[in-house]
């Protein structure tokens, strides 16, 4: 007999929802925090017969993030002083590929929760064995209050930003040669906008005005779906999902947030946004 | 067989002599980096006490589990006193008598000393840690005192 997933055991679900902080400054920069991160818990048992050894089978949860939205825009004090617009989520800056989300690069499970984010089985341990898994996660951005508007030397303010980070986590087991059967999955964001506008020009330590957009349900807040049997079928998930040269999430941001697309004008301008 | 034994002891006395004048200066340029802890949580600072080194930028941290240190993930954490845009480069030179007074970890496992952008985040787990610090070659390693984090 070979080892098998108890029917009827497996359970993922979200046991803490996200919710996303008003955007705050902190020292030079506009903080993106969450109010609350999330939570996902997950479990299954396996089973076995005579012979069959469980040593090495874990049970892990994988993240992937298919979605990144991320602009912000500046202007300065005077419609002489420019404005500028700095888009951290189209390529060179960032690739328009997903990526998968684990502390270290090359990390196939979520790693930032040692002791419970896996379990893995260990030779001996008698059918049937339960396993859990669970993480939580606080996604997060910046952006500087000022940026030097280089065609006018000119000090330039954030105006607005927009932040948009779509998750798709996997509650998967692995056996011992390396193989993963996803067992469930589910889906879950964060969002972020709002206008921003300093009460001193001088001093930007002082009180700024942060506006949340009010448009709609999109903006300054976050989702979290029910889980789904098996794992996600399409391409942009499937692809990336346990490939070992996958893209690091948290990499992936920092080299946009180092390195953005930058425009730039002598004047106030309306950036496309989209581009 | 005497001479020899006296060559011999003649060797040993001559290892012991040697070790007592080679070990300490060995000993002196090991431990001629040195990490302090500061009054804060997370708070260090790193010192060189020897000739000029150059030093990982990439501060590691530990953690003690069940008597054995155990690398944390802990990312994005340099010897750097400020925070700037742009990422430390790969090595820190440290000369003679220099000293780093770093930005203090924070707890967090990528959020961990500046702002940045993280997607997958979240506070080290409680416990006993220490930071270490690898000269740029990967040859020596040095260690902080032990620390608790206890939130």
């Amino acid at each position: 007999m070979a080892i098998t997933v108890v029917p009827g055991s497996v359970l993922m679900e979200v046991t803490q929802r996200p919710a996303v902080a008003t955007p705050v400054v902190d020292g030079d920069n506009m903080a993106f925090l969450c109010q609350q991160g999330i939570t996902i818990s997950g479990r299954c048992k396996i089973n076995g017969g005579l012979g069959d050894n469980p040593e090495g089978w874990t049970l892990g949860l994988i993240q992937l993030q298919w979605i990144e939205t991320n602009w912000g825009s500046y202007r300065g004090q005077s419609n002489n002083d420019g404005s500028c617009f700095l888009q951290r989520a189209r390529p060179p800056a960032r690739a328009a590929k997903g990526c998968r989300d684990t502390l270290e690069v090359g990390e196939i499970f979520v790693n930032n929760a040692p002791d419970l984010n896996r379990t893995v089985a260990t030779a001996g341990t008698p059918f049937p064995i339960a396993m859990a898994a669970q993480f939580s996660d606080e996604p997060r951005d910046y952006y500087s209050l000022t940026h030097l508007n280089s065609l006018t030397s000119k000090t330039n303010f954030l105006r607005e930003v927009q932040l948009e980070f779509h998750f798709c986590t996997i509650l998967t087991l692995k056996d011992p040669t390396g193989n993963f059967r996803h067992l469930k999955h589910l889906l879950w964001n964060v969002h972020w906008q709002a206008k921003f506008h300093p009460t001193d020009y001088a001093h930007i330590a002082a009180d700024w005005i942060i506006t949340p957009d009010a448009m709609g349900s999109t903006a300054n807040v976050s989702n979290a779906g029910n889980a789904y049997d098996g794992g996600p079928r399409e391409p942009r998930f499937t692809a990336i999902a346990t490939d070992p040269s996958a893209p690091n999430c948290n990499e992936v941001a920092g080299n946009a947030f180092s390195a953005p697309n930058t425009e730039e004008s002598r004047v106030w301008h309306d950036f496309d946004v989209r581009i | 067989m005497a001479r020899l034994r006296c060559k011999d002891i003649m060797a040993s006395v001559c290892a012991v002599l040697l070790a007592t004048v080679i070990l300490p200066v060995r000993c002196a340029k090991a431990s001629a980096v040195v990490i302090e802890l500061g009054g804060g949580f997370g708070e260090f600072s790193v010192a060189n006490r020897g000739e000029a080194i150059s030093l990982n930028s990439a501060v590691a941290v530990q953690q003690l589990v069940n008597g054995e240190w155990v690398h944390v993930p802990v990312t994005n954490l340099y010897l750097r006193e400020a925070c700037r845009a742009v990422r430390p480069p790969r090595c820190r030179e440290l000369g003679p008598d220099e000293e780093i007074k770093a930005v203090r970890w924070t707890g967090n496992f990528c959020s961990s000393q500046c702002p940045g952008p993280c997607r997958l985040d979240g506070s080290a787990p409680l416990g006993t840690y220490q930071f270490a610090v690898t000269s740029c070659d990967g040859k020596e390693t040095f260690v902080s005192p032990e620390f608790r984090k206890n939130n």
